[in-house]
């Protein structure tokens, strides 16, 4: 089972212009080694696509999808080989 | 209950939906990062406007001329009488940016998807990965309309006069000067923090529900009549880059109805780090 070794809670707005969900996850996604993982927390569907959709779009594995009540924890890991 | 003053300005998600196949409807992604959003999957046959490339001048500090939004429209296949249907990422912000400009250069039927791209999807409506393509169309725009805009020697002038009011829709730590910008975006920070003088604070988030349709016109309405934003005054609207600004722009022009209202697009980016220009904190 991967470690996680980081977490992104996007579960609360971002009032700030133009601060990317997505780059937050991607921020912590750098230097991902094999057997650690990222957990990510997102509320509603609409992130729960948006963070799927982009992890799988560049080679992250979708490791677990876990919904509690209104609320979505995912985890995302490396894909085999060199870290994107 | 009130209805809001523009109700062809909104389109609600089932409207796009039994509109997807309508060939006098063009209906345009606006993102500021589309690797994050249009190309994850995004309405069936809608075409991404890349707000920074498509929208903005190339070199100068601007939005785009009037010759290059032509060429943008008849590129997307959007004459003079296409209904353009505008949604996006950042909830919204940067499609009504493009809503502004439309308005700017004289587009008559142009339409905001209430809601955006996140309704769309937490609605679990159909999305493509499919890049459109349409046949060109003839496009002309009007001189830009300048009774929509504000310049920083315009807000200059107006500063502290009577039946002017400013509204500075960021967030209170933006606005008090705790902070200017994000650290991701080095390129949008300001010299200086605060805000400009006179200026109410109401973040454009307060116009919004929860799922990031706009609210109703009475609620519209009570928030910024409570903080003096009365459809008697000339209003100016601002961020830190111009699209927040936007929203609450299109707030108070469409769904409200006030008859004077500017964006001023330099906003605090530019203000900010502006030599001699007055601060209050």
């Amino acid at each position: 089972m991967a470690q996680i070794v980081r977490t992104v809670d996007l579960r609360a707005g971002i009032e700030l212009c133009t601060d990317s969900p997505i780059g937050r996850v991607q921020q912590a996604l750098t230097g991902l080694g094999p057997g650690e993982a990222v957990e990510v927390w997102v509320k509603g569907y609409a992130d729960e696509f948006t963070v799927t959709a982009w992890a799988r779009r560049n080679g992250y594995t979708v490791l677990e999808v876990l919904h509690e009540q209104e609320e979505t924890r995912i985890v995302l890991g490396v894909a085999s080989g060199p870290t994107p | 209950m009130a209805t809001y003053a523009d109700p062809l300005a909104l389109v609600d998600t089932e409207w796009v939906a039994q509109h997807l196949q309508d060939p006098k409807v063009r209906i345009v992604e606006v993102d500021y990062d589309p690797g994050s959003a249009y190309h994850l999957g995004h309405i069936p046959g809608a075409i991404l406007f890349d707000w920074r490339k498509d929208l903005n001048d190339p070199v100068r500090r601007d939005i785009l001329s009037r010759e290059a939004f032509e060429a943008l429209n008849s590129r997307a296949g959007i004459a003079n009488d296409t209904t353009v249907v505008l949604y996006g990422d950042f909830r919204n912000w940067f499609a009504a940016f493009a809503f502004w400009i439309y308005k700017l250069y004289g587009h008559q039927d142009v339409r905001l998807l209430n809601g955006g791209r996140k309704k769309w999807i937490e609605e679990k409506r159909p999305l493509s990965e499919e890049v459109p393509a349409y046949p060109p169309a003839t496009y002309q725009a009007r001189e830009p309309d300048a009774r929509l805009r504000a310049h920083l020697p315009y807000v200059l002038n107006v500063l502290g006069k009577r039946g002017v009011a400013m509204v500075d829709v960021r967030s209170p730590a933006e606005f008090s000067g705790e902070i200017t910008a994000p650290p991701e975006y080095p390129n949008e920070a300001a010299q200086r923090g605060g805000h400009i003088p006179g200026a109410v604070n109401i973040p454009w988030s307060k116009a919004l529900n929860d799922d990031d349709t706009f609210k109703d016109p009475d609620s519209l309405r009570q928030i910024y009549e409570a903080a003096g934003i009365t459809p008697d005054k000339e209003i100016i609207t601002y961020c830190r880059i111009g699209e927040r600004s936007s929203v609450t722009w299109f707030v108070l022009r469409h769904l409200l109805g006030y008859p004077n209202v500017r964006n001023y697009d330099g906003s605090w980016s530019e203000w900010g780090n502006t030599i001699g220009v007055p601060i209050e904190r």
